[in-house]
């Protein structure tokens, strides 16, 4: 539930949940019924948060189970959001883009039961959850319906059961709020690690046809998210052995229990070497020195807090380069999203 | 005008021993307008490729944490009272990034920056640091986050500037107390504290110390933080924070007084600061 002082000093109204939940093969492209997200309550209601779950279903008798990918779930389901004709999404936004990461330790759960040995196990399949926090609460009339367009990517081949779900306050007496959140992300061709070098890099180019104000009026830009999906690293819970290149999710036990970091050497991850550049439609260098995506994206939230004013029509354009082979990898996945809001 | 997005960056290569500034250039925006920034944040990793595979970056940058240190300035203000252990400009949030090599000094207020204007940066590798990566070439990456202010018609009068003063015991040697040169407010103006930072080091692994062993902190006039004596590191910074929240303000001149009751030694080093922030003049 949402933080009720954001909404109204002193009154918070009754507290309100709609949830949603639908399984998509891979390849599936949906629409959720038109009364899944409605206020059938009669009252105004003020949403103040999105959330949402991505359930990778792995059978157990499966012989050769799929690869269960970090933070796959929330990369392999795309969403496009409208509230009455006004469109929330610019475009295809990957869930885990939706919002900041409220900690990259645990919005990511890979499944597994142990069979036998140290480290031995069988994966089970793989759980991601996030939280968008509205900046400003939405306004959901009586009888008003979020539309929400579901697309299994196919990115990981699994079926997902996906949960989506607001919350607010419900009453007369709220304020009315004339803020509309809105969100475009852009998702790249993924990048082939083995290839780049430091003479040859590999490189991709966002348009201005992406990260892109289709509000019709100038937004408030609250965050660029930033994530990458590395595809085919996998973890498994019970492994004790390191994988180099590969970004720490889970907390070593003797780290956060004792404080005393594994002896073992830290390998940094991808994100430290994929540098980008960024520019904007007002002739902006908003960063002119290449630098690792890490250093833009906070690794705890993925995101980058900024505050600034973007036109209508006006854009983001962002590059990303790879000079160095990163061969764990088969594939990254970058997804980059800018997070806002407009008043109508 | 309208606000837009700023990071800026640089990166270079140290080996023990060095002092090195960044590049100037890479640290102002192309533009001559007003900007603000609201964290420095810090990344470095050893020199790739150094295993058999020829993966790249692979190094224990975790051991960086106490042996770099950083020092900024904006133009005649000081950000930082000389150089500033890595790890004692942030607490810990996650481990993600703990482990990871990555610190961000976050400001309590964004500091705003005249045009042209521009932080300048010098990194410092500690001669003793402990397995850089096999060879002993250290990247070093930088980057300030913050915005482009152009809606600014002209500067504040006074702007916020953080502030962060440490005891390295790693200069200081075996002593049991600080001196009046660390924990200090060197500056004109007082400094408003928000919080301690302690970091305990194992000089020989890079790794954390023992932080067992008691500590008894002082205001400037002698008034302890812990009235029922010294304490516990542990029990005074956390494991999870390493932070000791305080809020209070420090005067010209003035210093806080820490005492150890164990000699500072070879896998026992203590690095403890305090963040602040102070009022001063726009440039």
């Amino acid at each position: 539930m949402g933080d009720a002082s954001r909404i109204l000093e002193g009154y918070a109204g009754s507290p309100v949940t709609l949830v949603a939940q639908v399984t998509l093969e891979p390849g599936d492209s949906i629409d959720l019924p038109a009364d899944a997200l409605r206020n059938g309550f009669g009252e105004r209601i003020l949403l103040d948060s999105l959330s949402w779950a991505a359930d990778a279903q792995q059978s157990l008798d499966t012989t050769n189970p799929p690869t269960v990918t970090v933070g796959a779930p929330g990369a392999s389901i795309s969403a496009t959001i409208s509230l009455n004709g006004r469109q929330i999404t610019g475009s295809f936004v990957p869930l885990y883009c939706l919002g900041t990461s409220i900690g990259q330790d645990v919005e990511h759960v890979v499944l597994a039961i142990a069979t036998g040995g140290a480290t031995a196990c069988r994966l089970l399949g793989a759980v991601s959850s996030g939280f968008w926090r509205f900046d400003h609460p939405l306004d959901l009339l009586a009888g008003d319906a979020l539309a929400l367009h579901l697309t299994h990517t196919g990115l990981q081949n699994l079926p997902i059961v996906v949960s989506i779900s607001v919350a607010g306050r419900m009453g007369e007496d709220l304020p009315r709020s004339r803020w509309i959140p809105y969100i475009a992300s852009w998702l790249p061709p993924a990048i082939d690690p083995n290839t780049p070098t430091a003479t040859v890099p590999v490189t991709v180019t966002s348009t201005e046809r992406d990260l892109v104000n289709r509000a019709g009026q100038t937004i408030r830009v609250h965050r660029l998210i930033g994530r990458l999906l590395r595809q085919d690293v996998t973890l498994t819970p019970a492994a004790t052995a390191y994988m180099k290149n590969l970004e720490q999710v889970f907390p070593t036990v003797d780290g956060t229990e004792a404080d005393t970091p594994s002896t073992r050497l830290f390998a940094n991850a991808v994100d430290g070497f994929l540098t980008m550049t960024v520019r904007d439609s007002g002739a902006n260098d908003n960063v002119p020195v290449a630098l690792p995506f890490r250093m833009v994206f906070e690794p705890e939230s993925r995101a980058w807090e900024c505050d600034a004013d973007l036109e209508s029509s006006g854009f983001y354009t962002v590059e990303l380069t790879l000079d160095v082979p990163a061969i764990k990898d088969s594939a990254i996945q970058p997804a980059i999203a800018l997070i806002g809001s407009y008043e109508v | 005008m309208n606000s837009a997005p700023l990071v800026l960056g640089s990166s270079l290569a140290i080996t023990r021993g060095q002092s090195l500034q960044f590049s100037s250039r890479d640290l102002a925006p192309k533009v001559t307008v007003p900007y603000e920034v609201n964290a420095i944040r810090m990344l470095a990793y050893g020199a790739a490729p150094i295993n058999a595979t020829g993966e790249p970056g692979v190094a224990p940058d975790s051991s960086l944490r106490g042996f770099l240190k950083f020092q900024f300035t904006l133009g005649p203000i000081p950000l930082t009272d000389h150089f500033i252990p890595m790890w004692n400009l942030c607490p810990v949030r996650q481990a993600i990034t703990e482990f990871g090599g990555y610190f961000e000094w976050r400001f309590s207020r964004p500091l705003v920056v005249s045009p042209a204007g521009r932080i300048d940066a010098r990194v410092q590798l500690a001669e003793n640091t402990p397995n850089a990566g096999g060879a002993p070439t250290i990247t070093v990456k930088l980057a300030y986050a913050g915005r482009l202010r152009p809606d600014l018609d002209k500067m504040p009068a006074m702007i916020d500037a953080p502030f962060v003063s440490a005891w390295d015991t790693s200069l200081t040697g075996t002593t049991l107390a600080n001196d009046g040169i660390s924990l200090r407010n060197p500056l004109a103006r007082p400094v408003d504290v928000e919080q301690f930072i302690c970091r305990v080091e194992n000089d020989e692994t890079g790794l954390n110390g023992d932080d067992s062993t008691l500590i008894d902190l002082r205001d400037p006039w002698g008034s302890p933080f812990n009235r029922f004596g010294p304490i516990a590191i542990h029990a005074m910074f956390p494991s999870a924070t390493r932070s000791f929240p305080y809020y209070g303000q420090l005067p010209s001149e003035k210093h806080f007084w820490a005492k150890l009751n164990t000699a500072p030694s070879l896998t026992y080093r203590p690095m403890i600061s305090y963040l602040g922030s102070r009022r001063e003049k726009s440039l």
